[in-house]
């Protein structure tokens, strides 16, 4: 069993947790421990058969629809079409590799996405250790609170709030001209140059305190024992935070690492490519803004070219899953810790 | 003892069940608002047929229900009830069992899935219902059980240019020909328009204004003496310049006709140099902003621009824009008055490409398409137009020695609150309307100035179908170029008018040629070009 080494130096654990491992050790007519087992557990395994069933129905069958990126299927078909329609091999991928733009899709894909786990992913970091050290309770609920809070907004709203704050006529110029800081209003909206850190501050501020809840949580997990230690040998603060913090959340943090890793190309932890580009990008932006997401939502919904669509989906997502298991072992290779 | 395999399947067997419970619970809802989804939908309208079918035999009283699927998923109305509706089945006997789509793309799995209700009422899949398998040819039930009845013949040639078989499936609505508008009584065929600020322009001494040079003359002075303002703001982009386009000789229309009958994408058009130039002269000069351009908020915050009187000139639909811009904009500036611009340029005419908008369809499983022809007859009579979005007349409204409807203190007032409106009238069957129905309800007690820049802008404008029926299937070959090419300009073009210099504007352009033909605008030109000498061969339209 794969989950044998999570408890191979524990048996008794093995035994509360797993029956059914337990029984296979030990008695031979496992079929029959079998159907005992799951009667008497029938309504826990009620609860993982309609977990089953909602992942087979909504993660497993739509992968049929993959068999889409290699035939000549339109929509007017139905979804007999999917089956019956013509096979055209690669056609559609290599379509997307001579379009126009490909390149400029590819570039800000992958520009976003790593400007965005170069600085979105250890600011909640920072931000969880320096919220660890506010001794005054009081301002570090207050701090975590409204940090957090932006993660409820959806990007539809933010986007509205960018305009009222950012436009030509918004707070931030408006208070700039005013001040004579500025002789005229900065295009922050329609300059395609100022979109990636438009992205990547707003992604920033939008999930910043939300992400730093788990390393909080990893933090308070870490033995006071060790600081008070490091106390009485009259380690500094920040040595503290390098010596015992930090090494103590490497866990969380490869974890974490590794699914933001996964989530590349969609935005990293946030998964916000998506939004930002269709919401805060147009048309003076689209230089920087256009990615391959909003590209497969224009030429899936808006064009309904489903085929050629679910094509330059896939490139993304076989991506997305090298990156996965290539982070992942990578991660093993180097610390010792990997999520699977 | 259960075997393995047993206790497998068993537990298989479990699995596909509660896929097949939450499966079913999942897509075959009724929504709370009334909307049947598409599983539900056929057993209703097969268990409704029957029904009818039955009914009608044994009383021939009692009205007839035909279901119908109403493909506007954003019409606020699902039932046939209402002043207008009951009307409507005095007249014809017939009743509507209505079932409103859910969205755009519920007919064309229908279909797929050969899952029809009686009557189909939709803007989309015209190639696909003119089908003998699925749908009756009009001409044929006409022939048999309605001799009378006789379709205006550009709506005929228009519906025939879907089939391939010569027999024609609906009648489109919303055909008008050129003659029809050359005679219409009032109003003007809807495209954008320019409007600009009465008391602004008086205070600047009422300057010439007679052309595109003298606009631009009254742009630079209101920039001159009111810095803060907006000389011209915009509404939804895809009709942007559309005026100016036509001033200058060139349209906005994805597809032009040259004098020489050759069709090209706009881009290849002779005077699309000089249409981006315009434009980008009216950025350089600080006319038009970018943002105004590129940011797409809703609505109602773009017209805020105009109401809130920071533009002086603005670029919005025809109709009682101008009315319904001067009230709004005086809660913020009391002495504000928009006027219509007019035509700055008479020389140029204004080109549209009208093929109808929705159409109804009698498909293979009416239980009744004898009685599915005459009610369509009496929805395409002048009588039954007119009751369909105009209501009764003598009550609702009365006509003028023009023609034109005068409507009720008590429709006008109902027709202040859409929902209330619907609810007490429900003006929604207008399977049948032609545009000059619609005007001269929109038009109908306007400001003579609304009325006479609607007259000159009429005199400004032809109607060439022949170029919509034309734009080729989006699952075609030609049919991808073009989606490629209108997603290109989205971007690009935006790139070109905002060009800060003549190197910048160059190469935009130069890019954008560049594009074009690598996606194909040579070969969707040539189809284009054959297709409507095929189509003008063919039929007439005027």
């Amino acid at each position: 069993m794969t989950t044998d080494f999570l408890f191979a130096d524990n048996k008794k654990e093995i035994r509360l947790l797993h029956p059914v491992i337990q029984h296979r050790v030990t008695d031979g007519s496992e079929k029959i421990v079998l159907i005992k087992t799951l009667a008497k557990q029938k309504y826990l395994q009620a609860f993982v058969l309609a977990g089953m069933a909602y992942l087979f129905v909504f993660s497993y069958l739509p992968l049929i629809g993959i068999t889409m990126a290699f035939k000549d299927y339109k929509i007017s078909m139905g979804i007999q079409g999917i089956f019956s329609s013509d096979w055209v091999g690669f056609k559609y991928f290599l379509e997307f590799f001579n379009e126009y733009g490909f390149w400029k899709l590819v570039r800000n894909t992958v520009a976003i996405s790593l400007l965005k786990l170069i600085f979105s992913f250890p600011i909640p970091i920072l931000f969880a250790i320096m919220l660890n050290e506010i001794s005054f309770m009081p301002v570090k609920k207050l701090v975590q609170t409204c940090s957090y809070l932006p993660h409820f907004i959806s990007w539809v709203i933010i986007s509205g709030m960018a305009f009222a704050f950012f436009s030509s006529s918004g707070v931030i110029n408006s208070i700039a001209l005013k001040f004579h800081f500025i002789n005229e209003a900065i295009p922050f909206l329609t300059d395609a140059n100022r979109f990636w850190s438009l992205a990547v501050v707003s992604d920033i501020w939008k999930d910043m305190g939300w992400w730093a809840i788990i390393f909080l949580a990893a933090i308070a997990g870490i033995s006071q024992e060790m600081y008070e230690a490091a106390e009485i040998d009259g380690i500094s603060r920040l040595k503290k935070i390098w010596y015992i913090t930090l090494p103590s959340i490497k866990g969380t943090i490869i974890v974490i690492l590794i699914l933001a890793l996964g989530k590349l190309f969609g935005g990293g932890l946030s998964g916000s490519n998506f939004e930002q580009s269709y919401l805060l990008g147009n048309s003076m932006t689209s230089e920087k803004s256009d990615i391959i997401q909003t590209y497969v939502f224009n030429v899936g919904l808006a064009q309904g070219r489903y085929a050629y669509a679910t094509a330059v989906g896939l490139i993304q997502s076989v991506i997305s899953l090298i990156l996965t298991f290539g982070s992942n072992f990578f991660a093993k290779k180097i610390s010792g810790e990997g999520l699977f | 003892m259960i075997s393995k395999k047993v206790m497998f399947k068993k537990m298989l067997v479990l699995l596909l069940a509660l896929t097949f419970v939450v499966s079913t619970f999942g897509c075959g809802s009724t929504t709370q608002n009334g909307e049947v989804s598409a599983s539900s939908t056929a057993d209703a309208a097969a268990a409704n047929s029957e029904g009818t079918a039955s009914t009608a035999v044994s009383d021939a009283a009692k009205p007839v229900t035909l279901d119908l699927f109403y493909d506007f998923s954003w019409v606020p109305m699902d039932n046939f009830t209402g002043i207008i509706p009951e009307e409507i089945t005095k007249k014809t006997g017939v009743t509507l069992n209505i079932t409103k789509a859910v969205d755009s793309k519920q007919l064309g799995l229908m279909i797929a899935s050969n899952d029809l209700p009686e009557l189909i009422f939709t803007p989309y899949e015209r190639n696909r219902l003119a089908n003998p398998d699925l749908c009756y040819a009009w001409n044929e039930l006409i022939d048999q059980y309605a001799p009378d009845f006789k379709p205006r013949e550009v709506s005929i040639n228009i519906a025939k240019s879907y089939s391939t078989d010569d027999n024609y499936y609906t009648i489109l609505n919303l055909t008008t020909t050129n003659k029809e508008w050359a005679e219409a009584a009032i109003g003007a065929p809807g495209q954008s328009a320019l409007y600009f600020r009465q008391d602004i322009y008086e205070a600047l001494g009422s300057p010439k204004f007679e052309t595109v040079d003298d606009y631009l003359n009254i742009l630079a002075m209101v920039k001159e003496k009111y810095p803060d303002m907006i000389p011209l703001g915009m509404d939804a982009p895809f009709w942007f310049f559309q005026p100016f386009a036509t001033w200058l000789g060139y349209q906005v229309n994805d597809f032009i006709k040259n004098d020489d009958g050759s069709v090209v994408f706009r881009t290849n058009h002779e005077k699309y140099p000089e249409y981006l130039k315009f434009v980008n002269n009216l950025y350089r000069k600080g006319y038009i902003t970018v943002e105004n351009y590129a940011i797409q908020n809703e609505a109602d915050s773009l017209s805020q621009i105009a109401y809130s009187g920071k533009a002086f000139s603005y670029v919005w639909y025809t109709g009682d824009k101008p009315v319904v811009m001067t009230n709004a904009t005086k809660e913020n500036v009391p002495a504000a008055e928009w006027r219509p611009a007019g035509a700055l340029n008479t020389e140029y005419k204004s080109v549209r490409t009208p093929t109808g908008w929705g159409g109804v369809y009698i498909t293979k499983s009416c239980k009744n398409p004898e009685k599915a022809i005459k009610f369509m007859q009496f929805m395409l009579s002048d009588e039954g137009r007119a009751l369909a979005i105009w209501g009764r007349e003598g009550i609702d409204y009365t006509l003028d020695d023009k023609g034109v409807p005068v409507f009720s203190e008590e429709w006008l007032e109902s027709r202040q609150d859409q929902v209330a409106h619907t609810k007490k009238f429900n003006p929604w069957f207008y399977f049948a309307k032609t545009e000059i129905d619609d005007v001269y309800a929109n038009y109908s007690g306007m400001p003579d100035y609304v009325l006479k820049a609607a007259d000159e802008l009429k005199k400004q404008t032809v109607n060439m179908p022949e170029l919509g029926l034309a734009v080729p299937n989006t699952e075609s070959d030609e049919g991808i170029i073009l989606t490629k090419l209108q997603e290109l300009l989205k971007t690009e073009e935006a790139k070109i008018f905002f060009s800060k210099n003549d190197d910048e504007f160059l190469k935009n352009y130069n890019a954008l040629m560049d594009a074009t033909k690598k996606i194909g605008v040579d070969k969707l030109d040539s189809y284009m070009t054959n297709k409507v000498k095929e189509i003008s061969a063919k039929y007439t339209f005027d």
